[in-house]
């Protein structure tokens, strides 16, 4: 049994919650305590001791991640829950950390609960945090850093440092300014959806680049792209119109 | 030769003593014109000519300055006599080249005032030199021009010269026939003008012709006449040479008395005439008739002064041969530089016409090129913009269709929240809190979905598809009937790389729960098939509901249309945009209803 608590600043919202886990997942958690404030949160953690912290991003005038910061090692879990707040939930798919979005669904409940009895790391907790710090701190912008999964455990990267990505039907090949190549076991469209913003762009079903890394586009049906590691990564016909433009806008 | 350098001589003497006067006199008037004018150069060309033979240096400075006040007040007449006289001088100079340099000057001066005289003398004096010099096609030539002007001008001893000068010419080139008939035409020109001093002249040469020819007789009966006639217009030249030529032909035939009784009576007229030419032919056939008669004694006498008289006339003539063979080198050598200079002239004209026509031709070529060239960039610039207005225009088209698709997904927002909320309360009022919860936040979850995708152009159709299941799922929940799906795809389709307009047939999946199936007590069934046509891709949406009449009749008026309106717009703005031919049809089944919606295949790689 894991012992939690919640902290939000919304009592519906801990109630609901409440509700949920005794309805979805009440023989695996069991609900300590809640609070209202940051202050109050740090106050039951520290007493009540929980393995598990139900976070709120926005609580009051501050956020979860100031909770966070009061405590140098954390040997508890977190699952942030969170409304619609787009810079948040990028920061955590870049980090790989897990979050709940509200109103929370009952099925991805249990699966993050689930998720907890995986035993990770803490070192590799550390660093899923880091970095979320890290992309946190650079304010609303863009995330700078992503976590990225590999067979031989977490990497993490600052974004400039891909060059380009390829699909391997369900693998994707991950080439680095270095010279590295790391091999991850995601889709190349989860990979599309985290770095579009990031000025990256799908030239290919098979290819995703990094715009800042072409040194030059040579024309033909569909063209190719030289990139800054001298690969050539060739273009599909229907996205070369797009591709131009979006160059031409650099 | 001997006959042709006499009869030159002759006719240049002939044009020198036209205009004679004592030389005194001449100067006397030369004084009375002291200022430079045409008076004066009358004057002193009149002192130049009379003095020609006697004192030349001194007619070259008359003449000179005579040359001089006529170019200095371009008097062109004067000028062209000047240079005519100058070439006089330097004939008796035997300096031809500058002779004829000066005549082709008068000429040059001449021909534009038309003074057909002055030409004609030019004319003369040049074929003279010509023919000295050897050059008989253009010594004829020039005789032929002066004959044609003493005919224009009546002048009948002109023509008489240039007959008889002719006649030489054709003597020495064997013509004797030609050398004839222009005898005979100068004699009858003569006999008809009594031009009397000429006639022992053509008599002595047409004797000449013919002995030349084998005629001894007519020859004979020439000199007889020529001799007779010398007498009596005291012409001493004619009479010595055909007294000569006389005793020539009685030698051949052997009548030695006769014939040395008229080389003695040449050699007397010679003696007068101080000729050593005549002196020698006289001596030398003397010398032949002593030989014949066996008086060696007065033969050898004769001989001795034939060889000093031949001598000295052969000296002489030695000399001006080779005075005229050196003459006619530098003159053959001026002429040809001459030539050289004319053809380097021509040459360079020629180069400068070539030079100035390929620059015309440059200048003509680039003004060509430079309106093609304008031409054509204008047309590219043309082409250029117009394209650039076609983009900008397309592209405008692109933004107000966005912009219109954007609004009428937006428009879909509302419609499909007051829709689910109804699905949403509906739930609630049938069930317990815990189930109603779980469907709400199903529902916010879908939400979630549908606001995310709302915001695209266009997403996958594997992403759509994902939605349209939700939905299913989510309305099957609130039903009381079971509704059964299922979602086939063709299998020439890839759903990751498909891209449609999201929730295109969401309207009608939604007519299919709502109106089809939630009247119906047995288990409902909706099939979506998508498949593949060409360059389009069909949804075809299924229900074994309770069809469309039926419907009707629940239905509240309107209400039912409205999403379906919506797709129906947005249909409209792909085939406005994309200029393709897709729709919606709806066929009613015996059991249900089945919708088709054509949409464009878009790739998205």
């Amino acid at each position: 049994m894991i012992d939690a608590i919640i902290i939000d600043d919304e009592s519906h919202c801990i109630d609901h919650l409440t509700g949920l886990v005794a309805a979805w997942c009440g023989s695996m958690v069991r609900i300590a305590g809640s609070a209202r404030t940051i202050e109050d949160g740090w106050r039951s953690i520290v007493q009540l001791q929980p393995q598990l912290v139900f976070l709120d991003i926005q609580v009051k005038d501050e956020t979860g991640f100031d909770l966070l910061d009061r405590f140098p090692v954390m040997d508890f879990d977190i699952i942030f829950v969170t409304a619609y707040e787009k810079y948040a939930i990028q920061a955590f798919k870049f980090s790989a950390i897990d979050y709940l979005l509200k109103p929370v669904d009952p099925d991805d409940l249990r699966q993050a609960v689930a998720r907890l009895q995986q035993k990770r790391s803490k070192e590799e907790t550390a660093k899923k945090f880091e970095t979320l710090f890290y992309n946190l701190k650079n304010g609303p912008g863009l995330p700078r850093r992503i976590s990225i999964p590999t067979v031989k455990g977490l990497e993490f990267l600052p974004v400039h440092e891909i060059i380009r990505c390829e699909s391997h039907i369900n693998y994707t090949s991950i080439f680095l300014s270095s010279g590295h190549k790391l091999t991850v076991a995601k889709t190349l469209k989860e990979f599309e959806e985290l770095l579009s913003e990031h000025n990256f762009y799908r030239v290919h079903n098979s290819h995703l680049i990094n715009l800042a890394c072409i040194k030059s586009y040579n024309r033909g049906k569909g063209g190719s792209v030289s990139m800054t590691d001298n690969t050539e990564i060739e273009v599909s016909t229907r996205r070369k119109d797009d591709l131009l433009k979006r160059l031409a806008e650099l | 030769m001997t006959k042709l350098s006499l009869l030159i001589l002759f006719i240049v003497q002939v044009f020198v003593c036209i205009g004679q006067a004592p030389i005194d006199s001449l100067l006397q008037k030369v004084r009375q014109h002291p200022s430079r004018d045409s008076n004066r150069v009358t004057a002193l060309l009149k002192l130049a000519d009379a003095m020609v033979y006697t004192d030349p240096a001194t007619a070259m400075r008359y003449a000179d300055e005579a040359l001089d006040i006529s170019e200095k007040s371009y008097w062109a007449k004067g000028t062209a006599l000047s240079f005519r006289q100058k070439g006089n001088i330097y004939y008796v100079f035997s300096d031809l080249p500058a002779a004829m340099d000066y005549y082709i000057k008068g000429l040059k001066e001449a021909r534009p005032l038309n003074i057909r005289e002055l030409d004609a003398s030019l004319l003369n004096n040049l074929a003279n030199i010509y023919s000295d010099l050897k050059q008989y096609d253009k010594a004829l030539d020039y005789y032929r021009q002066f004959l044609d002007i003493s005919r224009e001008l009546g002048s009948g001893k002109d023509e008489t010269i240039a007959l008889v000068n002719m006649g030489t010419v054709y003597t020495e080139l064997n013509e004797p026939k030609k050398a004839l008939e222009c005898g005979r035409q100068g004699l009858g020109i003569c006999r008809k003008k009594g031009i009397n001093y000429f006639i022992p002249i053509i008599l002595n040469n047409l004797g000449i012709t013919y002995n030349k020819a084998g005629d001894a007789d007519s020859a004979l009966a020439s000199f007889r006449e020529s001799i007779e006639l010398a007498d009596r217009y005291s012409n001493y030249d004619a009479k010595a040479s055909s007294l000569n030529e006389t005793g020539k032909i009685y030698l051949t035939r052997g009548d030695y008395a006769s014939a040395g009784q008229y080389a003695l009576k040449s050699l007397q007229i010679a003696r007068q005439l101080h000729s050593a030419e005549w002196q020698s032919n006289a001596w030398e056939s003397l010398y032949k008739v002593y030989e014949k008669q066996h008086r060696y004694d007065k033969a050898l006498d004769a001989y001795q002064q034939f060889i000093l008289f031949r001598d000295s006339v052969s000296n002489e003539d030695k000399r001006s041969a080779l005075a005229r063979k050196e003459m006619a080198f530098d003159f053959e050598k001026k002429e040809a530089a001459t030539r050289a200079e004319h053809d380097k002239k021509e040459a360079l004209a020629q180069a400068e016409i070539n030079r100035q026509r390929l620059i015309k031709r440059g200048i003509l070529a680039g003004v060509v090129i430079l309106l093609l060239a304008g031409l054509s960039s204008f047309v590219l610039y043309k082409r250029r913009r117009d394209a650039e207005e076609r983009r900008k225009e397309a592209d405008l088209k692109a933004k107000v269709s966005d912009t219109e698709m954007k609004v009428l997904r937006l428009q879909m927002n509302p419609h499909f929240i007051f829709n689910s909320l109804n699905s949403v309360s509906d739930y609630i009022s049938k069930h317990e809190t815990t189930t109603a919860n779980y469907f709400l936040s199903k529902f916010a979850k879908m939400m979630r979905q549908v606001l995310e995708n709302s915001e695209k152009r266009e997403i996958t159709l594997a992403e759509d598809l994902r939605l349209v299941e939700t939905y299913i799922q989510l309305e099957s929940l609130r039903l009381r009937n079971e509704v059964n799906y299922e979602i086939c795809i063709d299998p020439g389709i890839d759903p990751d790389s498909t891209l449609v307009p999201p929730l295109i047939i969401q309207p009608f999946v939604e007519n299919s729960i709502w109106h089809g199936l939630s009247g119906k007590t047995c288990p409902g069934r909706i099939s979506i098939r998508i498949i593949r046509e060409d360059e389009m891709i069909h949804y075809i949406v299924e229900d074994n509901g309770i069809g469309r009449k039926e419907a009707g009749k629940y239905a509240a008026a309107g209400r039912q249309s409205m999403g379906l309106r919506i797709t129906l717009d947005r249909i409209d703005i792909i085939n406005q945009t994309r200029r393709v031919r897709a729709g919606v049809e709806i066929f009613d089944l015996s059991e249900g209803t089945r919708v088709e919606v054509r949409l464009p295949l878009e790739l998205n790689y």
